[in-house]
């Protein structure tokens, strides 16, 4: 009987990867063509603060890509993706269209979890972009603020993501900041908790020589939650803090710099949604908290409110966003209107 | 648990395009149906539909879901149906099913997936078996069935609708079988061609040590060509039987060759 289900499970195998492939013939990989049609409308300034509207933008950031997987052993899958940056024009990182601007990885997975080389999201940015840059709230709590320390998208990564433990699982992450300067490193994790419907979420990164910096350590911690509340409502909320000690890193122009002294910054965002079915109403608000630089508090804390309708039709999720961005550089508020359309392939 | 297995050779590419099962007639789900007939068993393979989506309003978002069942008539009485279900990631995975109040682990087809741009998603790829006698039992008014996170949640609730289920069983039907009525679900076969027939004669004559041999080999040697180790007399019938069948009975000959080993 035994070796019955050894031939099994070797037929099983054999009829099973012959069988899932979702493009081409029966050859030995399986291949999935994947991707995102993702195309806004924006202003971003629709009341014209500082004669300052330059007028509304269309905002391509669909993309494709490509994964593949196959069994090393029958514990050993090793898998890889290679995905594009956006293929709208629209400059800024991740804006390229180019093949590998975005998650391009080879990986190697098992009950396990598993491990991934090359480009992927810090385990601490994971958690910063989803759920708690939503709706609209980047601007702040992704890529705003004023002193800097934590990578987002990242190049020359190992990291590894554990198996789920009864709702308990964990990511750990290690890799070279700026490959171009000899000790320029990241360490990186993430734990998450779920139970019932909370889920409680703790990230730290460590980065030294960051983005090349030659004196900057910096250090970056978060704490959050998500609870699914009766009734279709669901709140989430984070408190993340950047610091690093004699020298601290700013961002001035088009590239990084350093300042002697020692620098940190909190900021948090908090988050709520209601789902009537397919229709749903997302609320958030994020604020950087005036950072603290060379032992001076400054004035420079920013925030963003938004609201957001949107709805869920097979696949597809149309969407519409007001946001009142209310940044450092000066004291009035813009408002930002967006409409949008997106599905995944 | 090793027919069960089995049936996956069925599983068709879930293609592109999925219809809504609105308004589709059960003649039509019967006609864009498609028809295995194996050795034990027939197989009807309905096409990708989108289930009916029944989950309460209780915050769980369904972006998609896709569904395709596989109806399985014959000596194996368990029916697959195969979901790909994406919803807004909320940090949960749904690994179980209730179908007729009986729970079970999902299995996966392939590894979930994350998305993400402006809302981050989840797909999963689901599989669950259903017995034959409970699909042939929603015929007339459906199949419900919920996604669930744990053994005892009921999350995501959809239905498979009526004339989906009819028509695969209309097609069964069409195919010139007899009646599927439920006490009437029998064996059913093929016509047999001159190399299946002795194929499966000479595997009988083998020892139970040869027969592990040879579906062995069999499932290697359809992915890559390798030598049968010597052995008796035989088993060199066999061999010589089975190289002279065509490529899709070599196919349904491993599978009865491991369903019929002694």
């Amino acid at each position: 009987m035994f070796k019955k289900t050894l031939v099994a499970a070797a037929l099983t195998t054999a009829v099973f990867s012959a069988s899932a492939y979702e493009i081409g013939i029966n050859d030995e990989v399986e291949l999935e063509v994947y991707g995102v049609a993702a195309i806004s409308m924006v202003n971003y300034n629709v009341t014209d603060n500082r004669d300052a509207d330059t007028g509304y933008v269309l905002e391509n950031e669909s993309r494709v890509g490509f994964r593949a997987g196959k069994n090393m052993t029958d514990d050993l899958h090793v898998f890889l993706q290679i995905e594009s940056g956006y293929v709208g024009n629209m400059g800024g990182p991740g804006a390229s269209g180019t093949l590998g601007a975005r998650d391009t990885f080879i990986g190697l997975g098992g009950d396990w979890g598993k491990v991934r080389f090359g480009r992927v999201l810090t385990p601490m940015y994971e958690i910063i972009d989803w759920p708690f840059s939503n709706p609209g709230l980047g601007t702040v709590f992704d890529w705003g603020g004023d002193v800097k320390g934590y990578y987002d998208r990242h190049s020359d990564q190992i990291r590894f993501d554990s198996a789920n433990y009864n709702g308990f699982k964990f990511a750990a992450s290690t890799g070279r900041g700026d490959r171009s300067v000899s000790g320029s490193n990241m360490y990186g994790a993430n734990a998450t908790y779920t139970f019932s419907t909370v889920t409680l979420m703790g990230a730290a990164e460590y980065n030294t020589k960051y983005q090349g910096l030659e004196d900057v350590d910096a250090a970056t911690y978060l704490v959050g939650f998500e609870a699914g509340l009766p009734g279709g409502f669901s709140i989430a909320g984070a408190y993340k803090n950047v610091s690093s000690s004699d020298y601290y890193a700013t961002h001035n122009g088009d590239k990084f710099v350093q300042t002697k002294g020692d620098g940190s910054q909190g900021s948090y965002s908090l988050i709520a949604q209601y789902w009537n079915g397919p229709l749903g109403l997302k609320a958030g608000y994020s604020a950087n908290l005036d950072s603290e630089q060379n032992g001076k508090t400054q004035d420079d804390a920013d925030s963003v409110a938004s609201f957001q309708v949107m709805g869920v039709i097979n696949g597809f999720v149309p969407y519409a966003r007001v946001a009142a961005r209310m940044p450092d550089a000066h004291d009035d508020t813009d408002l930002v209107l967006r409409v949008g359309l997106e599905y995944g392939f | 648990m090793l027919k069960k297995i089995v049936l996956l050779s069925s599983f068709l590419i879930l293609s592109a395009c999925t219809t809504s099962p609105e308004g589709v007639s059960s003649e039509q789900f019967a006609e864009n149906a498609k028809v295995t007939k194996g050795y034990n068993s027939v197989e009807v393979v309905g096409e990708k539909i989108r289930p009916i989506n029944i989950t309460e309003k209780n915050g769980l978002v369904v972006m998609k879901a896709d569904s395709s069942l596989v109806l399985k008539i014959g000596e194996a009485q368990t029916s697959t149906l195969l979901i790909n279900l994406q919803f807004i990631d909320n940090y949960q995975r749904y690994n179980f099913a209730t179908i007729n109040e009986t729970t079970q682990k999902i299995k996966s087809r392939k590894k979930s997936v994350r998305q993400c741009d402006d809302q981050c998603s989840v797909t999963q790829y689901m599989i669950l078996e259903v017995a034959t006698e409970d699909v042939f039992e929603a015929r007339s008014k459906g199949l419900l069935f919920s996604i669930n996170s744990n053994e005892k949640s009921t999350d995501f609730m959809f239905k498979l609708p009526a004339n989906y289920i009819d028509g695969l069983f209309k097609r069964y039907e069409a195919e010139g079988n007899v009646s599927s009525k439920k006490s009437n679900i029998v064996e059913t076969s093929i016509e047999q061609t001159k190399a299946v027939e002795m194929s499966q004669y000479w595997f009988s004559k083998l020892d139970e040590q040869e027969q592990i041999l040879f579906s062995t080999w069999a499932i290697k040697a359809s992915k890559n060509k390798t030598a049968i180790d010597e052995g008796s007399k035989e088993l060199d019938k066999l061999h010589y039987w089975y190289q002279e069948a065509t490529l899709q009975e070599q196919q349904k000959l491993r599978v009865w060759s491991v369903e019929n080993m002694k």
